[in-house]
């Protein structure tokens, strides 16, 4: 039986075509697995609107929000609320896994509270390390690149059916080894140590509310 | 000296080593230089005391502690 799984991944300023650079590897794992049918709200896809239809039409099992975040809400194209505690309840029985910025610190229990199986995300800012002569690239930005692998490895595992406590574990291994790559490399720009920092920020604050054994 | 002042102290060594332009970007398109990070951390502000945190979590994670 084919896997229902739904993206949302806006692009319209810097951080999200950041965040957007750092879901392709995701969207290129799904694609792959024939056990895997994906609905990607790419760009101007990602409303409020065509997110509740794609939820009622292919019922995911898993979905990831990419976009801006704050406490309460995750965002689509332009800033449009795409989840908020109003219509959250349309995700009960997922999981979800939102790079956003702080939304796991009150959505993502609310979210749990009305039936969300399980909620990955970050309590605060998610940071990342930008070199300014790549913004314009951010698939060619190698500042960036430690910070694309974690969100990769976090979103394969949860693709793969590992369940949620145990991607998160997997996840902060990965961001452990990556801080010691950074922590202890030589770097004439002093970009490295920064690195090293951002990641310990973003290890740090990711985290998940709900049942650490669910599995897509 | 409380334990915080000189985890704050030694923090503020690291930061002050690195390129001060460099910038960390979040997801709120706010991006943030090394410059005012240690701003941060001197004033002792919320972010300040957070990244004084994150620091520590990287020297732990670095000399294996955590």
């Amino acid at each position: 039986m084919v896997k229902q799984f739904l993206i949302t991944r806006p692009n319209y300023d810097k951080a999200t075509a950041y965040i957007h650079a750092f879901s392709k590897d995701i969207v290129a794992a799904a694609k792959e697995d024939a056990g895997i049918h994906i609905t990607d709200l790419e760009g101007t896809k990602a409303t409020d609107l065509d997110f509740e239809k794609a939820i009622k039409k292919s019922r995911p099992k898993l979905v990831f929000l990419n976009g801006h975040g704050d406490e309460t809400v995750v965002c689509g194209h332009n800033d449009e609320p795409i989840v908020t505690e109003h219509n959250v309840g349309l995700l009960k029985g997922k999981i979800i896994y939102a790079l956003a910025c702080e939304s796991l610190a009150k959505l993502g229990r609310i979210a749990v509270e009305k039936g969300v199986k399980a909620y990955v995300g970050y309590e605060e800012e998610f940071r990342w390390v930008i070199d300014p002569s790549r913004t314009s690239t951010p698939d060619k930005d190698k500042n960036a690149a430690p910070f694309r692998k974690v969100c990769l490895v976090l979103g394969k595992n949860l693709l793969s059916g590992v369940p949620a406590g145990k991607s998160i574990e997997l996840t902060r291994k990965e961001y452990k080894r990556l801080i010691k790559n950074y922590g202890t490399s030589e770097d004439n720009y002093g970009d490295a140590p920064l690195i090293g920092l951002a990641l310990s920020w973003d290890l740090m604050f990711l985290g998940f509310a709900g049942d650490k054994t669910a599995a897509f | 000296m409380s334990l915080y002042e000189e985890q704050k102290k030694l923090v503020l060594a690291r930061l002050r080593t690195l390129n001060p332009e460099a910038k960390m970007m979040s997801g709120k398109n706010k991006a943030v230089s090394v410059k005012e990070l240690i701003k941060h951390v001197e004033e002792d502000d919320i972010f300040g005391k957070k990244i004084v945190e994150a620091q520590i979590k990287m020297l732990q994670v670095l000399t294996g502690v955590n």
